[in-house]
């Protein structure tokens, strides 16, 4: 068993945590995040006849009072950065959090995940174009979810 | 004998051969009480132990320590109370401080444990206290005296993963590799508060009710012990040796750590953790009641779990009591930014209290307000300015009076010059007003001028265009009217009369019933004329030709012709319209003789070429003629 930690980054109310409740497998209370400002998960990956287990730290989001810990970024093996595709001005600092995530990680590999697909109408969908190693995802579909957390593991190991 | 004798010239030989009697006559000397020797040895010896003792104090204890050891556990062990009488006035205060220090830690424990009566563990203790018969007390007593070691992880620093880790007997932790990362979290966060209040360096022992987690951090891991209450300096100290031992043995190990549980090093680091936790637990089992063990493991889980929540319950209160912290580090920051002022914040009585010297008085009132736009708090304002500083406000005051004095004479001079300037300024611009005015009037004249020159210009060139055009209109006109008339000739407009009753061969009268005729055709014609003459005076002649046939004295023909003319043009002064017009004048008589007879198929025709013909000729065009219309 090889295990990894790996950041969930993005603005406050992107649907980290809804993205981590509907992948993982055990996780604390969410009264962590609220507290201590990280609430960490754990999900069991096989990849290419390897167990390898992600200790997710999905770390709270900036409020206006509150910035985020960067503290918490020491050790990781790479990093989710969240966006909601529904509020433009979450998706203009993915960024910034991935520029804050290598001044501590440098050279870490990342997936962008845009996040909340569902609420976009279906026109919109179709002509979605994004960024490289960037995924559309929605916790409420289970859009992406696991190829997501796959991609970023498969990009750490290679 | 030879070699005896040999050794006798040999000193060392001599040394080595008294040597042993010496050591056996001194031996048998010193051990006689009565011996003079023991007491010069003893007066030498006391000199060189002193001496020694100066020069090289370590030295010397370390020579003795074999010699003096032994010795005093011997006498301790032949003369134990004469000892302990000796002893007793160095050891008894540091024995009795020690034992007053451990009575007083014990108690506190105790009643600890008393508060706590409403516990699963106070109503078990009862419980059994009753069972047993032996009374809370002691059953408290001996609880408190065990610390046991449920736990021990060992995580990377950096990422938080667990590295190692080993239970006490049955005790397991749910998820521990979960656990360890909440813990590094947790830990990293209260490092992150105290760091921010700079009152300790690092969390080291969290501790709540029947828990304690220790926490010893070197190199790249750290190490979380979970126990049942706190440990004391011994247990800390023991489990701090632990600790360095793994590092010493594992810290390439512990650097390199990349996630991976199958390292071969982990299960040996955790044989060793486990063997350390039965060492140390067993040390305390084999003073306690067996029963006790059984109990304690019921325990363990409530333990751990009061343990965590001992944890959130110190993280609520640092998270509470950081924020309050951060906040007046914050607003001293901005008050220091802003106004430049340092100020010491702090809560009181719930206000918040704002203390220090000012640079500057005015800065108050905006510091005042930085602290209610923030906190919504009373506020003590207990800030003052030193004397210092208002004798260098005044003396600024004073300066700044002089100078606005200064500026304000300055001001004024410079209104003055300003005020003659601009009066100079408003006379030129009158007057420049003026010559505007004048030449915006001329200008005004001159254009009317120029536009009636204009139209001046323009009626003339209409006029010259219509005189341009009046011979062709006029021939047009006559063409209309004579076009079928073969006299009629197009080119200059002029009508030859062809009658041979009017004029006879000879002789310069005309018939008169043949004038009536051509009378009328004439003025048919001046009639067509004076249609487009509007003024007699465009019209400069009406010209009547007279011509004879070719036959004859030219000179005479030409003469003849004249008459002829002549006669017909006198004729023509009684027309209506020759006298209306007043055109008299405008009559000339050519005599053109026979120089134009009309010849027809190569012969000529005598009776035709005696004719009459009528044309006009117009006044020449003039830059000044008058115009064509208003007459």
């Amino acid at each position: 068993m090889i295990r990894k930690k790996i950041l969930l980054l993005g603005d406050f109310h992107v649907g980290k945590t809804s993205l981590i409740r509907r992948y993982v497998d055990n996780a604390f209370s969410d009264d962590y995040l609220t507290t201590i400002g990280v609430k960490i998960s754990k999900k069991q990956i096989t990849l290419h006849d390897r167990e390898y287990e992600l200790l997710i730290w999905d770390i709270e989001g900036a409020t206006p009072t509150k910035k985020i810990p960067t503290h918490y970024f020491a050790g990781a093996a790479g990093a989710i950065v969240v966006g909601d595709l529904t509020r433009e001005e979450t998706l203009t600092s993915l960024p910034e959090h991935l520029q804050s995530f290598h001044s501590v990680n440098r050279g870490k590999p990342w997936v962008f995940a845009y996040n909340k697909v569902d609420l976009l109408p279906v026109e919109q969908r179709k002509r979605l174009q994004l960024p490289e190693w960037s995924f559309a995802t929605s916790a409420k579909e289970d859009l992406n979810v696991d190829t997501l957390f796959t991609t970023l593991l498969e990009r750490i190991v290679s | 004998m030879e070699t005896l004798r040999h050794e006798c010239r040999d000193p060392q030989a001599i040394r080595d051969r008294l040597a042993p009697l010496i050591a056996e006559i001194l031996d048998l000397s010193l051990r006689s009480p009565q011996s003079p020797s023991r007491e010069v040895l003893a007066r030498e010896l006391e000199s060189l132990i002193r001496t020694a003792y100066q020069k090289d104090p370590e030295g010397l204890a370390k020579t003795l320590r074999p010699l003096i050891s032994p010795a005093i556990g011997q006498e301790i062990a032949e003369n134990r109370e004469k000892m302990v009488d000796t002893l007793y006035p160095i050891l008894g205060g540091m024995i009795t401080r020690y034992v007053s220090h451990a009575i007083r830690d014990l108690l506190e424990t105790i009643n600890r444990k008393i508060e706590d009566r409403f516990s699963t563990a106070a109503f078990k203790r009862k419980i059994k206290a009753k069972l047993t018969g032996v009374s809370e007390s002691e059953l408290l007593l001996e609880e408190s005296l065990q610390t046991r070691i449920l736990s021990i992880f060992i995580i990377h620093k950096e990422s938080g993963l667990l590295i190692a880790e080993s239970n006490w007997g049955d005790t397991e932790i749910e998820d521990p590799h979960m656990v360890a990362s909440m813990a590094s979290a947790i830990k990293d966060f209260i490092n992150d508060w105290i760091q921010n209040t700079q009152e300790v360096s690092e969390v080291q022992l969290v501790s709540y009710g029947n828990a304690s987690l220790y926490i010893e951090s070197a190199g790249s891991v750290y190490l979380i012990a979970f126990l049942n209450q706190e440990p004391d300096s011994e247990e800390r100290e023991a489990i701090r040796n632990f600790f360095a031992d793994l590092l010493r043995e594992y810290a390439e190990f512990f650097q390199r750590f990349d996630g991976d549980s199958s390292a071969p090093q982990i299960p040996e680091i955790e044989t060793r953790i486990n063997r350390f936790i039965q060492e140390s637990n067993e040390t305390v089992q084999s003073t306690v009641d067996p029963n006790a063990t059984a109990r304690e493991t019921h325990g363990k889980h409530f333990a751990l779990f009061a343990g965590v929540a001992a944890l959130i319950v110190l993280v609520f209160w640092g998270a509470y009591r950081f924020e309050r912290a951060h906040t007046l580090d914050e607003l001293t920051r901005t008050v220091s930014m802003r106004t430049h002022e340092t100020v010491h914040l702090s809560y009181h009585d719930g206000a918040v209290v704002a203390e220090g010297t000012l640079l500057d008085p005015r800065h108050r009132n905006a510091i005042i307000q930085i602290i209610q736009n923030r906190l919504h708090l009373p506020i003590r304002d207990q800030m003052h300015v030193s004397a210092e500083t208002w004798s260098k406000l005044l003396k600024s005051l004073k300066a700044l009076q002089i100078e606005t004095q200064n500026g304000i004479t300055a001001q004024k001079r410079q209104l003055q010059k300003d005020a003659q300037r601009s009066h100079e300024f408003q006379e030129a611009w009158t007057e420049q007003t003026r010559k505007l005015q004048h030449a915006l009037e001329t200008s005004r004249h001159t254009q009317q001028q120029l536009r009636q020159e204009l139209q001046t210009l323009q009626h003339r060139f209409e006029n010259l265009q219509w005189h341009i055009r009046l011979p062709r209109t006029i021939r047009s006109a006559l063409q209309s009217t004579f076009g079928n008339d073969p006299g009629f000739h197009p080119e200059d407009g002029s009508l030859d009369i062809f009658d041979p009753q009017l004029l006879q061969s000879g002789d310069p009268r005309p018939n008169p019933k043949a004038l009536a005729h051509i009378k009328k055709k004439i003025e048919k014609y001046i009639t067509i004329l004076l249609r487009f003459i509007p003024d007699p005076e465009l019209l400069d002649r009406i010209e009547i030709v007279g011509y004879t046939d070719s036959r004859g004295d030219p000179v005479k023909n030409r003469q003849l012709s004249l008459q002829r003319a002549q006669a017909i043009r006198d004729a023509l002064l009684d027309l209506p319209i020759i006298r209306k017009h007043r055109l008299s004048s405008k009559l000339i008589a050519v005599g053109e003789g026979g120089r134009d007879p009309i010849i027809i198929e190569g012969r000529e025709r005598p009776e035709l070429s005696r004719r009459i013909r009528i044309g006009f000729r117009l006044t020449p065009v003039a830059s000044d003629i008058p115009s064509h219309k208003g007459k």
